[in-house]
């Protein structure tokens, strides 16, 4: 039976011991073991008793001592050589596999990549020495884009003793190229009028003021009249902050112009 | 323990030491001292290694004579029986390597008979020679050690150069194999 390490040990150290009191123990504890506690002590027992015994001889320094090992240069040596013949063994192998290649695998062609070079461009040009060759051969820089004339305002000479109203409106409009339209409910009347080099949409503006309607501008050229509200309406008589142009419904007596401040009409006295 | 420890332990307590500045000093007579002091635990290691009487006599001589001739190297960290000893058991586990080697060399038909046969010029117990002789040298130094120096566990593994848990787990093991190698002498 093989006994735990523990116990084998503790056999080691009872059978070196040898303590009969300590043996004894042992055997009551372990009696299983005993037969290997008793091999144990015999074999200590034989071992120690082999202690070799020698007479002591005198010491006599030894001129030389054998060298049991390989030198040091012996070893430094073999190892050079050593590794001289794996760095030839080495190259031989690479020329011998390199001389069995049949393939020859060319190079491939280089291939250069330049890709091209694009360079952003600032957009902000420096125009301040165009401009100032300019100018020193045409004068300042004049901003020469086509205007688009304001043909209302125009200026209309229109002079009648007893002309309608409507017919007074189209002349103007006519004489300065604007496509007048006159919108239902106009209340037409026979007017006098004098005005000499006014603007066309002054003066228009100024006939609705008097005679009841309003010049709306439709677009460049177009104008729309439009016959005040009945609330809106403006009494016929009625006299303008201030006017140039003079006029007067027909076969009345007010012929002043409206910065005379004095009504056309006096309202009829009840 | 630190080294300044051991070095302060050796020095008060290890008279080797005066000896040893006495040799470095000059004094030859000194080291005829710690020859004699040594020479049978020294002879024990060689003769337990070699198992040759006249072979360990020969490895005593140069044992010593390769102390005497480093003892100026000794640097005293440790007792100078632990450096003695360590020098012992590493030239005798050397020479014993080197015979093995060399009596490869005999004959096929002799090969057989020499194997692990060691001539015993001297043997004590025949079972214990037969059973030591089929040890590891190593193995042999260790008993020798222990059961013949008789030294601790820690003088052990200073001398071998490993600690003293190391030592203890060797011996266990160069024990166990001795115990199996004896048995089967025995047995035969």
């Amino acid at each position: 039976m093989r006994a735990p390490r523990e116990i084998e040990e503790l056999m080691w150290e009872v059978a070196e011991g040898g303590d009969q009191r300590t043996i004894d123990q042992f055997y009551a504890r372990y009696p299983e073991f005993a037969d290997e506690l008793e091999k144990r002590m015999q074999m200590v027992k034989n071992l120690r008793g082999s202690r070799p015994r020698k007479d002591v001889p005198s010491f006599v320094p030894r001129q030389s001592v054998r060298t049991l090992g390989p030198s040091r240069l012996a070893v430094a040596a073999v190892s050079l050589l050593v590794l001289a013949s794996v760095t030839y063994a080495t190259f031989a192998a690479m020329q011998f596999v390199n001389s069995q290649k049949t393939v020859r695998v060319e190079q491939p062609p280089e291939i250069v990549f330049n890709p091209p070079k694009f360079v952003q461009e600032d957009p902000r040009v420096d125009t301040s020495s165009v401009v100032e060759e300019y100018s020193a051969f045409h004068g300042p820089a004049v901003d020469e884009r086509p205007t688009v004339p304001d043909i209302f305002m125009g200026k209309v000479t229109l002079q009648a003793e007893d002309i309608s109203l409507s017919e007074a409106i189209v002349s103007i409009a006519t004489q300065a190229g604007i496509e007048a339209s006159i919108a239902p409910g106009f209340e037409d009347k026979r007017i006098r009028i004098s005005c000499v080099e006014q603007p066309a949409l002054a003066v228009l503006q100024e006939l609705g003021q008097r005679f009841g309607f309003t010049a709306f501008k439709q677009g460049t050229i177009q104008l729309l009249i439009v016959p005040a509200r009945s609330g809106d309406e403006v009494d016929a008589a009625g006299v303008p902050v201030k006017s140039n142009v003079s006029t007067a419904v027909a076969g009345s007596e007010n012929t002043k112009p409206k910065d005379d401040k004095e009504p056309d009409n006096e309202p009829p006295a009840n | 323990m630190s080294a300044v420890q051991e070095t302060r332990r050796a020095t008060d307590f290890d008279e080797d030491l005066v000896l040893v500045d006495r040799v470095v000093a000059g004094d030859e007579f000194a080291f005829q001292t710690l020859f004699h002091r040594y020479h049978d635990k020294v002879f024990a290691i060689a003769r337990g290694v070699l198992l040759d009487t006249e072979e360990a006599a020969d490895a005593v001589q140069e044992i010593f004579t390769l102390v005497y001739r480093n003892l100026r190297k000794f640097d005293k960290r440790s007792r100078f029986s632990t450096w003695l000893f360590r020098v012992a058991v590493n030239r005798s586990i050397q020479q014993a390597r080197k015979r093995r080697y060399t009596k490869k060399d005999v004959p096929l038909e002799q090969a057989e008979e020499a194997a692990f046969e060691v001539e015993f010029t001297d043997p004590g117990d025949p079972e214990v020679e037969t059973a030591m002789s089929q040890l590891h040298p190593a193995d042999r130094a260790l008993l020798t050690l222990f059961y013949w120096d008789e030294l601790t566990l820690q003088d052990i593994g200073e001398s071998l150069g490993c600690s003293s848990n190391a030592a203890k787990t060797r011996l266990f093991r160069a024990r166990e194999r001795f115990k199996q190698q004896y048995e089967r002498t025995v047995v035969e």
